[in-house]
């Protein structure tokens, strides 16, 4: 089987002052395609790191990255941003929403950017429906609740059909009903857009929400891909 | 919270050296003010006596007091009189620096008992001079002693022009019938020595021992005991005081007092004949009537740059308080007051501001040296230091400079300490209306300048006439002129958002991804750029507005004096003549003998000379006298020669009017007033005729508006009005004329390849050839150079112009890295998304373009077009009273260059440091910026 995402002995090492630090140690993971994957860990444990690699945000030190078969770690800057514009959304922590844009238009702006001119209006009050906010599309983020913020930041991600999208702590800061909530939205958006998801999370509580986890401590993998 | 405040200042050290660098500039600029003015006023006093003296061989302090007591008659008046002498000084105000006493009797005859000068009748004046041993050097014979001579014969000494003039003998004898001594015989004196100055130049001597030609001195006490005291109702004596009031040591803050002092002092009908000190009151009639002008136009000009470093202060303090608005939250969840929050940015911005008055101060000095050494715009260079010194006026500037800076940082404190962070956060999603906005401010002040300009261009006349009577810049024009930048410059902002907003409706589909962002962040946070772009408009506009002022003022004043001079040296040579034979005897016909003309052409300086004869004439046709005038008699092709620039002030160029003014020996070349005023033709003819009576009669061969050295309208001032008179103008061929005139003195102009007179001088007195005017066109141009008036102007504009470029620079350069610097996390998100470096500057290129680069240009505009309404105006002010050009508006592209590469240069440090930021700018890292 084709998985989505692969891995193979990824390392991620960062010079600090006085020597180096072992961020990643021999990552091997898969990752199947349509799943709501979940990283877990404690703060620290390298989860983060992990996903920036595997959203090409980073570069592994050394190891292999494979996107759809492809060995995306050899890929130019130029091909990574174009990676990043078709084929990812990313949703992060703290809300990442373009203030000076409205939630329409924050949704729109990531389809301006995978190039996608036909459609667009469509597409974004879709995506705002599927997260709920159908009748708040002209509102600017400030003015928005924080679990509101984060759904169009997850309409934004969804946007333009990628075929993974990162969440990095996407509930930390919300409370625990909101992220529940936005918890059954993710596992209703890998079934309804056919999209890939991949998130981390510290909370225990959310662990289970997913099809399949993995759990890291101290850069390297604890437990094996739980099947849920 | 001393500490707290310490803290908080190195973590904002970029803010906080601005602040502190508008702090600085502030306090220096206006306590730079009251220097300035202080030492240049005190420059210019001290010039206008040297002026004086050098112009009047007099010393301008010289005060004179003349009395006459006839045989007891008045002679308690000049008692009176003699006494107020000692004092006079103190009475104006002024210190003493010489006193001189000639007290004589009457002119009398003497007797000599000489044999070869028997019979020869000498009216001599018996006298002392006040302290004369010790101003004098005996050359021959002795000193006259204190005593009576035993055989009752007064000793006396004589100058060296007395004795050359009356041929006395040393040891003569000399009696005067009409003088008893006390015993009542001819009084006797006797000649002992001859005598000279003992120091040249000695104040001592105002009149000169020349003037002393008639005079015989005898010793003072001497003097005194035999004609004065009870004795001195038998004689008649005649006193002249001579006191040097030390001016030069007048203090220019003292000047008005001093006048107020002199006119009292003149005005008292007893003393008005018999007290004069004429350079003393002209000296101070004049610097007084300029002193006010000056103050005022200092002032003035130099409002523009402090409310611009205020708005600089105002603009960096809300920058620096938006960006402490988490520390503000943080203080007040901590339980700090608003009272508190207030307390600390007092604190702090008056640490700063006790900073700045420290070292501002200095920098104040620094800075009226360098004005006081411009010579033009944008150009220094005059060697001679002003005199600064620290006045309580300047720590009163300085003072007030302070508490204006502390207050004006602190407005933006109330406005965030008093709301919470919500309330800030939901008011800037939402661009509101700005209050200045809501009550059209901007539409009310252009309205109101617009209505300033119109107002004051239908009273030109009337601006020239109270410039003309010695009144200043009126403030209001150079007020609505500002007002004018402001307005427009707001009325940009107001209509700046709606042009951005209809490109984007017009473009936003096809727009890039960084282009839509672009518009996007200019639209919906455009308010918050709106000061920082006000500022670059009101400094670029400005900027202009002050260099074409500096520039026309300059320029105008060059090309009058050029105008009026004629070409580099207009000479005027001594001519011998009968003037004084005839002066005795009427009927004889007065001649000149006229010296050599072709020797100027042999001097190797010289590049060409011309001879051209001016007189006052009357014009008239026939009997009727049309007005009166002058005549320039010339030979055209020397003229033509010699004359420097406008050749081209008239219809046609000057050449053309020479060639037909050589056509024909009768031809003339007359004012244009003629023509339109009495209705003149070509062809007519007309006569003019001088002061001895000749007329002689020209045909009109040409009109001219202009003509070098030709004044159409005087303007005087006739009590409060200005009366506008004609002058008409005569060219004519000076053979022609110096027929009808016959042949009198012409002035010589010189066209020279070097602009220094000294080899003029030099060449004169190796051969011994005598003038009696020599004016150079150099030295005209140095003085309007060195006029305080054109020099603060000057000096003023320029600081303006250099302290606008820096707080334009400065102020850009921060607001845009901050704003970079604030959007980092954004960067980060945009990164992510896949947006490429390059496109995240081509986004912030793009801001910069819509606000900064906008902003810039339509300054740039503002300016060229305030400066074509207002600088003629403004001009006006400096206008000399002879202005006769028309005055046209300068504008040196050099200046606008320098503006714009100044600006240029800022852009690129700012794309720069773009350009480093984003490319050191590591996604992971951005993002996490946002994590905490």
């Amino acid at each position: 089987m084709e998985y989505m995402i692969e891995t193979k002995n990824l390392n991620r090492i960062f010079p600090v002052t006085g020597g180096e630090f072992h961020a990643l140690k021999d990552i091997s993971i898969q990752i199947p395609k349509k799943s709501l994957t979940i990283l877990k860990g404690r703060s620290g444990s390298g989860k983060t790191t992990l996903m920036n690699i595997l959203g090409a945000l980073d570069r592994p030190t050394t190891g292999t990255l494979l996107f759809e078969g492809q060995d995306i770690g050899a890929y130019s800057e130029k091909q990574r941003e174009l990676l990043r514009r078709k084929e990812v959304g990313f949703v992060f922590q703290s809300v990442s929403l373009i203030p000076m844009m409205s939630a329409y238009e924050n949704v729109e702006f990531s389809l301006r950017l995978a190039g996608i001119k036909e459609g667009r209006r469509e597409r974004v009050e879709e995506c705002l429906k599927l997260v709920g906010l159908g009748n708040r599309m002209e509102h600017m983020p400030q003015e928005m609740s924080g679990g509101e913020q984060q759904r169009v930041a997850i309409a934004r991600a969804l946007a333009h059909r990628p075929k993974v999208i990162f969440a990095d702590e996407p509930t930390a800061e919300l409370d625990t009903a909101t992220a529940a909530a936005v918890m059954k939205l993710f596992r209703d958006l890998v079934e309804k857009e056919d999209v890939t998801i991949i998130m981390t999370t510290h909370d225990v509580g959310l662990m289970s929400a997913g099809t399949l986890s993995y759990e890291l401590e101290d850069g390297a993998v604890k437990t094996d891909a739980v099947q849920e | 919270m001393f500490r707290f405040m310490l803290q908080k200042l190195r973590h904002k050290k970029w803010l906080a050296l601005c602040l502190l660098i508008g702090n600085i500039l502030l306090v220096a600029v206006a306590a730079g003010y009251p220097m300035y003015k202080d030492a240049s006023l005190q420059r210019m006093l001290t010039d206008e006596f040297s002026a004086y003296a050098e112009k009047n061989g007099v010393h301008p302090g010289l005060i004179t007091m003349t009395s006459v007591a006839r045989k007891g008659e008045f002679a308690e008046d000049f008692l009176a009189l003699e006494e107020y002498s000692t004092r006079v000084c103190d009475e104006l105000g002024v210190l003493e620096s010489g006193y001189v006493a000639n007290v004589s009797l009457s002119y009398a005859n003497g007797e000599s008992a000489l044999e070869r000068v028997a019979g020869a009748k000498r009216d001599l004046r018996i006298g002392t001079l006040s302290d004369l041993r010790s101003h004098s050097t005996v050359i021959s014979g002795e000193m006259y002693s204190d005593d009576l001579a035993e055989d009752g014969c007064l000793e006396a000494v004589v100058t060296e022009a007395a004795l050359v003039q009356q041929k006395f003998v040393l040891g003569e004898e000399i009696s005067f019938s009409s003088v008893k001594d006390m015993e009542g015989n001819p009084l006797r004196i006797r000649i002992t020595g001859v005598i000279k100055e003992s120091e040249e130049g000695d104040n001592y001597w105002v009149q000169s021992p020349d003037s002393y030609d008639n005079s015989v001195f005898v010793s003072e006490a001497v003097f005194n005991k035999m004609f004065r005291g009870n004795r001195m109702n038998a004689y008649s004596l005649n006193a002249t005081w001579y006191i040097i009031s030390d001016c030069y040591s007048l203090r220019q803050e003292d000047a008005t007092a001093a006048k107020e002092r002199v006119d009292g002092l003149l005005e008292l009908d007893s003393f008005s004949k018999i007290i004069t000190c004429d350079g003393y009151e002209e000296v101070l009639d004049e610097f007084v009537g300029k002193e006010k002008k000056i103050n005022a136009t200092l002032l003035i000009l130099q409002v523009p740059v402090l409310a611009l470093l205020a708005a600089f202060l105002f603009m960096i303090s809300g920058q620096m308080l938006s960006m402490e608005q988490s520390e503000i939250s943080l203080l007040k969840s901590r339980g700090a007051g608003k009272g508190q929050i207030v307390r600390l940015y007092f604190m702090q911005n008056l640490v700063l501001a006790g900073i700045a008055f420290v070292t501002g101060l200095p920098l104040g000095i620094y800075l009226c040296k360098i004005i006081g050494s411009s010579t033009a715009f944008l150009e220094f260079g005059i060697r001679r230091n002003l005199k600064v010194e620290l006045s309580g006026e300047v720590f009163l500037y300085a003072g007030v400079a302070i508490v204006v800076s502390v207050l004006l940082t602190l407005i933006p404190v109330f406005k965030y300490s008093g709301v919470s962070i919500v309330h800030v956060k939901r008011k800037k999603a939402r661009s509101e209306k700005k209050l200045w906005q809501k009550l059209y401010l901007d539409v009310i002040a252009t309205g109101v300048a617009l209505y300033g300009f119109y107002n004051f261009s239908g009273r030109l006349e009337e601006l020239t006439e109270s410039v003309l009577a010695g009144e200043p810049l009126d403030p209001l024009l150079y007020f609505s002129a500002s007002l004018f930048i402001l307005g427009v410059g707001m009325l940009f902002l107001r209509i700046q958002p709606l042009l951005i907003k209809l490109l984007f409706a017009i473009r936003k589909r096809s727009l890039s991804p960084a282009g839509y962002a672009s518009f996007l962040q200019t639209i919906r946070t455009g308010a918050k750029q709106q000061f920082v772009m006000l500022f670059l408009i009101l400094t670029v506009a400005l900027g202009i507005f002050n260099a074409t002022v500096a520039r026309t003022i300059i320029a105008n004043a060059e090309q009058n004096t050029t105008y009026l001079t004629g070409t580099n040296l207009v000479v005027q040579e001594y001519w011998r003549s009968n003037e004084a034979y005839v002066k005795n005897n009427p009927a004889t016909e007065l001649y000149y003998s006229e010296p050599e003309f072709s020797k100027y052409d042999e001097i190797p300086e010289v590049i060409s000379a011309a001879r051209v004869f001016r007189q006052d004439v009357q014009i008239k046709q026939g009997k009727e006298v049309l007005g009166t005038g002058e005549v320039f008699a010339i030979n055209t092709k020397e003229y033509g020669e010699t004359v420097v620039g406008n050749e081209s002030l008239n219809d046609h160029h000057l050449r053309e009017y020479l060639n037909v003014l050589s056509t024909n020996a009768e031809a003339v070349l007359v004012s244009d007033n003629l023509r339109v005023q009495h209705g003149k033709k070509l062809g007519d003819k007309i006569t003019y005729e001088n002061a001895e009576g000749n007329k002689i009669e020209g045909t009109i061969y040409g009109f001219l508006d202009y003509w070098t050295g030709y004044v159409p309208t005087v303007q005087e001032l006739s009590g409060e009005e200005v009366v506008t008179k004609d002058n008409y103008l005569v060219v004519a061929n000076l053979s022609q004329v110096q027929e009808g005139f016959e042949i009198r003195p012409y002035q010589v102009w010189l066209k020279t390849n070097e602009k220094d007179t000294d080899f003029f001088y030099a060449w004169a007195e190796e051969n011994n050839y005598k003038f009696t005017s020599v004016e150079s066109l150099q030295s005209n141009l140095a003085e309007i150079r060195t006029d305080t008036l054109f020099q603060g102007t000057n000096g003023i504009l320029t600081l303006s112009f250099i302290i606008i470029l820096l707080l334009c620079g400065v102020g850009y350069l921060i607001y845009w890295i901050l704003s970079i610097r604030e959007r980092e996390l954004l960067f980060g998100v945009f990164r992510a998304m896949g947006m490429r470096k390059n496109e995240i500057l081509h986004m912030l290129v793009n801001e910069q373009i819509f606000s900064g680069i906008l902003a810039i240009l339509f300054g740039g505009l503002v300016g060229v077009v305030s400066s074509k309404m207002y600088v003629p105006m403004i001009q006006i002010t400096y206008a000399a009273e002879k202005q006769v050009l028309p005055q046209t508006l300068i504008t040196d592209s050099a200046d606008m260059v320098k503006l714009f590469v100044v600006i240029a240069v800022m852009l690129c440090i700012c794309i720069a440091v773009l350009i480093r930021n984003i490319a050191a700018m590591k996604i992971t890292n951005a993002l996490k910026l946002g994590e905490d």
